[in-house]
């Protein structure tokens, strides 16, 4: 009876944390390349009454097993591209493919894919920074300084590599290529906010995509991508959590009667 | 009239044990690849009731039978299909027809153990190895399955693996004679009877979908209340038994 109860709340206990997952990806329905979230459940132990026992043609041939409820054994990520959405600002970059842009912040590295990149000013010197100014690394780990002249006329092709005009209108080579990596276990990047992912042991390290054999990202300027967020799917999630902890209420309320019958015995 | 208060109590308890099996279906809904639990119950063994002071061996002193009670005799899984949720992740697969994707977990003695399973969420781990989400290795006809750093990965109906175009491997899929001599261990997993005999795979896979819970809430909200109304009338048999004791024991000796 204490089983029913615990397998019961536990399994109300996993669709909160789905329902938390969901409502964070519906919150992000419109962050820039937000990447969203799936809850996985797996069973629990098994606590075996009898074994089975397989003698000769006699003797039980299945063991009695009763579960002790669910959990929640990952919340995977999952990292396909979101729609692309034209901005028309020259320093709006999507990546199509695998990759991911690499950035400098206080704490080391990080990596995003979202391109809403800016300018900044610092002491006279012009980078190009995300949104909150961590500047992004080209190939050879290198920020991004680029002449005044450069920001009205920038032009990155499909590769990365950032060209402008001078003021005489000549496509100048600013020798910079924006650096994309990428990893052989993306689901194992921590999220770490604010866009940025941070590597983990189990994400492998970045491997730089112009080092590696094998077909490259696009960079397109210009778009953003946006959340792979699909509403409907959300609600749909949403629907069957809500009636699954519902249900699971019901097993602890008829747990809880039979308790109480129990109880009732000794008058 | 004591063996009337035992009768009910095992009533009570074999319903405890069914409402344990519930709960713990109902707390699986969600899980993927999951198979609800199904219990059997067998009545006591019938007992030969005689009556006494007459000639022991004489065939017409039988009364008739009884039984005392009931328990559950088998857990058995329920292997129908779950129904299939599409996610188009290239790495989430589904099996259409009987069969277990095989998984390599370390063993007892540090040996590696083969076991089974329907949850087909599988990732990569920072190797390339193909594993399922708690790290365990996906098996192939040549034992792990590694693949490249990137590139396009597809699975065909078979289960063969091909990436960039390239053939890779082929997942090892099984599927038992006698499903009951699986047993479940937790984290989506099915250990096999040494002797449980394996049969070829003839169903297919599907990539990009999962296999849902087949746990079916309608079903097991019936079970739900059937167990309750079960417990209580035992609860009452219970409850009569105890009143016409208590008559028993304090009305008659008032006399």
């Amino acid at each position: 009876m204490m089983r029913a109860l615990y397998s019961a709340a536990l399994g109300m206990k996993a669709q909160q944390t789905n329902v938390d997952i969901i409502s964070n990806n519906l919150a992000n329905v419109n962050t820039t390349a937000f990447k969203k979230d799936k809850a996985e459940f797996k069973d629990l132990l098994y606590e075996t009454l009898s074994r089975a026992d397989v003698v000769a043609g006699d003797g039980k041939p299945v063991s009695l097993q009763i579960g002790h409820g669910v959990t929640i054994s990952a919340i995977t990520k999952s990292f396909s591209e979101g729609n692309l959405e034209r901005t028309e600002n020259p320093l709006d970059l999507a990546i199509q493919g695998e990759g991911f842009f690499v950035v400098l912040t206080p704490n080391g590295p990080r990596y995003t894919r979202d391109g809403s990149f800016k300018v900044s000013n610092v002491e006279g010197q012009i980078k190009l920074v995300t949104s909150d100014g961590y500047p992004v690394l080209a190939e050879g780990d290198t920020e991004i300084v680029l002449p005044e002249t450069a920001i009205s006329s920038i032009t990155i092709d499909e590769t990365g590599r950032i060209t402008y005009k001078d003021a005489e209108g000549q496509i100048q080579d600013s020798g910079f290529k924006i650096k994309i990596v990428r990893f052989i276990n993306p689901q194992g990047l921590l999220a770490e906010g604010k866009n940025l992912y941070n590597v983990s042991a189990a994400s492998g390290d970045p491997v730089s995509e112009e080092e590696t054999e094998g077909p490259k990202s696009r960079i397109l300027q210009g778009f953003l991508e946006m959340s792979n967020v699909q509403v409907v799917d959300e609600m749909v999630k949403l629907i069957i959590a809500q009636r699954a902890y519902e249900i699971n209420s019901k097993a602890i309320q008829t747990a809880d009667d039979m308790l109480s019958m129990a109880n009732n015995l000794k008058r | 009239m004591i063996r009337g208060i035992y009768t009910s109590a095992s009533g009570m308890i074999l319903n405890q044990k069914l409402m344990d099996i519930t709960a713990n279906n109902v707390a699986n809904v969600s899980t993927t690849g999951f198979k609800r639990d199904v219990a059997q119950v067998e009545s006591f063994r019938n007992m030969l009731v005689y009556r006494i002071y007459d000639k022991p061996s004489s065939p017409d002193n039988a009364i008739g039978y009884m039984s005392l009670g009931a328990d559950v005799s088998r857990i058995v899984s329920d292997f129908s299909q779950g129904l299939y949720i599409k996610t188009d992740e290239p790495l989430n697969l589904a099996i259409r027809g009987n069969g277990f994707f095989a998984v390599e977990v370390p063993g007892g003695q540090g040996g590696q153990q083969a076991l089974y399973t329907r949850n087909g969420a599988f990732t990569l781990n920072s190797r390339g190895e193909l594993v399922t989400l708690d790290g365990f290795y996906v098996l192939g006809q040549n034992g792990r399955i590694v693949l490249q750093n990137h590139g396009q990965i597809r699975i065909d109906e078979q289960g063969n693996i091909y990436q960039d175009g390239r053939f890779v491997d082929r997942l090892r899929v099984v599927d038992f004679q006698d499903k009951m001599l699986l047993r479940k261990l937790g984290n989506n997993l099915f250990e096999a009877d040494a002797t449980a005999q394996q049969i070829p795979f003839s169903g297919k896979i599907l990539q990009g979908y999962l296999e849902g819970s087949n746990v079916n809430s309608v079903q097991e909200m019936v079970n739900m209340i059937n167990v309750l109304r079960a417990y209580e009338a035992n609860q009452k048999a219970f409850t009569i038994h105890d009143e016409t004791l208590q008559k028993a024991v304090s009305e008659i000796a008032r006399k």
